[in-house]
């Protein structure tokens, strides 16, 4: 009980997807990547209140979204992160909440409630992640997704903005574990597209998957985070879709690099600095930390050029076995 | 605070008018909250405590509790019950509450300095009376002072220092005045007001009891609702925000603000009653730096036996026996600079930093409205779990500040390269094993003078990365005279010293003193580097 008689609990309960527990503002969305479209069309036909405009779009256009609603997602790539919440910092003030589902470490090392925190006056700040993709919300397939934030607001919030009889939205309270989850998500995507590339089964994708749940616990704890992140929707939710998803960007140029392909067009190549930014970001948080973290290790040097694909499997199949 | 006596009956009376509304709302939406049952938790805890009556507590304390647990026994209602809620409530409110002397103020702000160093410092005596008030001489304070005092006049300061020490609040205090900013109201734990000294000038000068062994709901909520109603009246508060005394010696890390964070429930209440022009909060991050501790034996064996939590309140300490506290200051004023106080930069409850004129800055500089985070559908409102949030992120920017504005003495700087030699010659022994190993440790002078010289270096450079600054009387120091300043430090007042001096070499002679004054360092990483 507070000691203000006045005082709000600190969550209330609300049915997943009550009508009324949706805020009376529209929930605004910036587009950068198919899963914001995919967001704001499969919102539009089961007709809640949103409001987009593209990552792109210029300082009036972002004014305009701001003014308009109080609630905002950021969908980008990290590379369209740090431009993005510069020119956020200039419309937004201390009423507005706001959560991103970017995926990975801007070029600062900064996760993006970092940035955000950095560059705009905003301070409720929440992440959005989980097996959600941009295929299943079109498709109207059931999904679902975390939103996690420490402020109670953009939790309940987003969680009442974002969810519809085809999209479950779960509650967090852990946002830099699903930021790190998010990261660690990219890294194993890759590795299993270098796996498929270089022919391995699922036996071989199934050991990658759990070791990586396990060494993600394991950095999640020792920065912070809560230990069952790693094997909720941000960590294992997401990678048993991501990992099979030989449609997405990191999946696709892990199978390239195990073929020993480099990437010479400009999106190739600013994708495979950002997994890099992410793979060099945890294995400094992994050493800060003192915890062993082989597949982030092996990712890193495979991005960075230090070792090959075969290098990297032989070097994780030799690792001592230890108690599963 | 110079109307406080004036506010006071009011103050009492508005504490206990929002903890009983606040009972009331809560017992009829809840059956957990139901008066019977908090009633009796405080029973329960209350009858424990005054089986054996000694002061401060009183027969009257007992008989009150007494006829709470008859009217609970016999099955009594709310209508019965309330009454007597509201009697216990306005006690606690009545026991917190402290009083202001001006005259108090006067003898303690201007006269106690002069006449402590007098006692302290008889040698001066023979220089005449210009050194009546060499405390100041001691005293190196720092900071934007004219933009506190400009904030001060505007809004409401809510000064957070670290804690170190029972001699943090008189230090505090001093460097309040000596930077001539206002008095202001703190609590202190009840123990402190056993000693008739102490208690006189705790009383009268804006202090509030803090009863720690009243651990029950209920007292804590009158407490907060205390905090809040006095921040509401714009009476500048202090607020040791680490709860307690750095156990470990290190720089707090982990702040929980506590009583702190009812500035912002004040800052919305007046929102809510003022409008947009309401009076502000302001928090001020203070360091107290030193470059020994009174109770450093004490805290570190504290802190290695691992019950720092259960001897919460230590009552046998250094602090409770006069005569070290006399050789404790004798010693440190007869240093130069041997204390610093840093002040600063202000910020919001939002952490946001404040300018000269009150105005919120985000990191970037620019201009922010602090009401604006505190808004629902348009208007000012409570939101505990927002509330605690904010209250939280500030804590973690001030333990940032705290880091910051840390000093570092040559005792520090020493003790971390004496421990990290330590550590390399006892490799693989942990802290316990390194601390009670027979074998006496010592290092040859010169070797240590050159560690001492790189770790030095690198808390120089680490001062741009907000990790600690070097010390003004460490700052044109050498290896071989940050090692006799660290070693005339130690000498004389600790029941034997951390090291001392034998021909060439130094000796490692009481290593958990060591490590108390190591830890200052604890958090610094390029200091760790440079010697491994």
């Amino acid at each position: 009980v507070s000691a203000n008689p006045s005082a709000q609990p600190a969550a209330a309960t609300r049915s997943p997807h009550s009508p009324q527990a949706a805020p009376a503002r529209p929930l605004g969305i910036i587009t950068g990547t198919p899963l914001g479209l995919a967001l704001v069309a499969r919102l539009t036909a089961d007709d809640r209140p949103v409001q987009a405009c593209p990552a792109t779009a210029g300082a009036a256009e972002l004014e305009g979204l701001a003014r308009a609603c109080e609630l905002l997602v950021i969908d980008a790539e990290p590379g369209q992160l740090p431009p993005l919440a510069r020119a956020l910092g200039e419309v937004t003030d201390g009423n507005h909440r706001l959560a991103h589902t970017v995926r990975g470490v801007t070029a600062d090392g900064l996760t993006a409630i970092e940035l955000l925190r950095q560059e705009t006056p905003v301070r409720r700040l929440g992440v959005i992640a989980g097996p959600l993709g941009a295929a299943d919300l079109l498709a109207a397939r059931p999904t679902a997704a975390v939103v996690a934030s420490r402020h109670p607001e953009v939790v309940d919030e987003l969680a009442a903005a974002l969810s519809t009889p085809r999209l479950r939205i779960y509650r967090g309270r852990d946002p830099l574990g699903v930021e790190l989850s998010q990261g660690l998500v990219e890294l194993v995507t890759f590795a299993c597209g270098v796996i498929a590339g270089l022919g391995f089964g699922e036996a071989t994708r199934a050991l990658l998957i759990v070791r990586a749940v396990r060494e993600l616990g394991r950095i999640v704890v020792a920065a912070g985070g809560e230990p069952q992140t790693a094997s909720g929707l941000a960590g294992l939710g997401a990678l048993l879709v991501r990992a099979h998803d030989s449609g997405g960007a990191a999946y696709r140029l892990g199978q390239a690099a195990s073929h020993g392909q480099a990437n010479d067009d400009e999106t190739g190549r600013a994708q495979t600095e950002a997994l890099l930014r992410t793979a060099r970001a945890l294995r400094e948080l992994s050493r800060q930390k003192k915890v062993t973290a082989h597949v982030v290790d092996g990712v890193a040097d495979l991005l960075g050029g230090t070792k090959t694909p075969a290098d990297l499997l032989a070097g994780l199949m030799a690792i001592p076995v230890l108690d599963d | 605070m110079f109307h406080f006596n004036d506010l006071r009956p009011e103050i009492v009376a508005e504490v206990t008018r929002r903890v009983v509304q606040l009972r009331q709302s809560a017992a009829a939406t809840r059956i957990e909250e139901q008066l019977a049952y908090v009633l009796n938790e405080l029973v329960m805890h209350e009858t424990k405590r005054l089986r054996h009556v000694k002061p401060p507590d009183t027969e009257e304390d007992r008989r009150r509790v007494q006829e709470l647990g008859r009217a609970l026994g016999r099955g009594a209602g709310d209508d019965e019950l309330m009454p007597l809620l509201e009697r216990q409530v306005r006690s606690y409110a009545d026991d917190i509450a402290g009083t202001f002397s001006v005259s108090a103020y006067k003898v303690a702000s201007q006269v106690l300095p002069s006449v402590l160093s007098l006692l302290m410092t008889p040698q001066n005596l023979s220089q005449g009376l210009l050194h009546l008030g060499s405390l100041q001489n001691r005293v190196r304070i720092e900071g934007d002072l004219v933009q506190l005092r400009h904030l001060a006049a505007k809004g409401t300061l809510v000064v957070v220092p670290t804690h170190l020490s029972n001699l943090d609040s008189p230090l505090i205090a001093f460097a309040l005045e000596q930077a001539q900013l206002p008095p202001m109201t703190y609590g202190a734990g009840k123990n402190l007001f056993t000693s008739p000294l102490t208690s006189f000038f705790m009383r009268r000068l804006g202090a509030y009891k803090v009863d720690r062994r009243l651990k029950f709901g209920l007292y804590k909520e009158v407490l907060k609702s205390f905090s809040q109603v006095v921040l509401e009246r714009g009476l500048h508060s202090i607020f040791f925000p680490g709860g307690t005394r750095s156990r470990s010696g290190a720089v707090e890390r982990k702040l929980k603000l506590g009583l702190a964070g009812t500035a912002l429930t004040a800052y919305i209440e007046n929102l809510k009653q003022h409008g947009p022009d309401a009076r502000r909060c302001y928090f001020v991050p203070v360091t107290l730096n030193m470059p020994l501790v009174l109770e450093a034996e004490t805290l570190i064996a504290d802190h290695l036996e691992e019950v720092g939590k259960n001897r919460y309140i230590i009552e046998d300490d250094e602090f409770s026996r006069l005569g070290r506290v006399a050789t404790f200051v004798k010693k440190l004023l007869t240093m130069d600079a041997a204390i610093e106080v840093r002040f600063g930069q202000a910020r919001d409850p939002f952490g946001n930093h404040v300018d000269e004129v009150g105005g919120s800055h985000d990191r970037r500089g620019h201009a922010v409205d602090p009401m604006r985070y505190v808004l629902r559908h348009g208007a000012p409102e409570h939101h505990r779990g927002r509330d605690e949030e904010y209250t939280r992120e500030l804590g973690t920017l001030i333990a940032d500040d705290f880091l910051a504005g840390t000093s570092v003495f040559a005792t520090h700087i020493v003790a971390h390269a004496l421990m990290q030699h330590l550590e390399k010659q006892l490799p693989g022994a942990d802290v316990f094993q390194r601390l009670r190993h027979p074998r006496e440790q010592s290092i040859h002078v010169m070797d240590l003078a050159s560690r001492v010289e790189r770790v030095r270096d690198a808390v120089m450079a680490g001062a741009a990365r907000g990790l600690g600054k070097l010390a003004e009387r460490a700052s044109s120091q050498d290896g071989r005279a940050l090692i006799d300043d660290a070693l005339a430090s130690f000498a004389g007042y600790h029941t034997r010293p951390a090291a001392e001096r034998r021909g060439d070499t130094v000796v490692l002679t009481d290593r958990e003193l060591l490590l108390y004054y190591k830890n200052r360092l604890a958090h610094h990483r390029p200091a760790h580097e440079v010697l491994s």
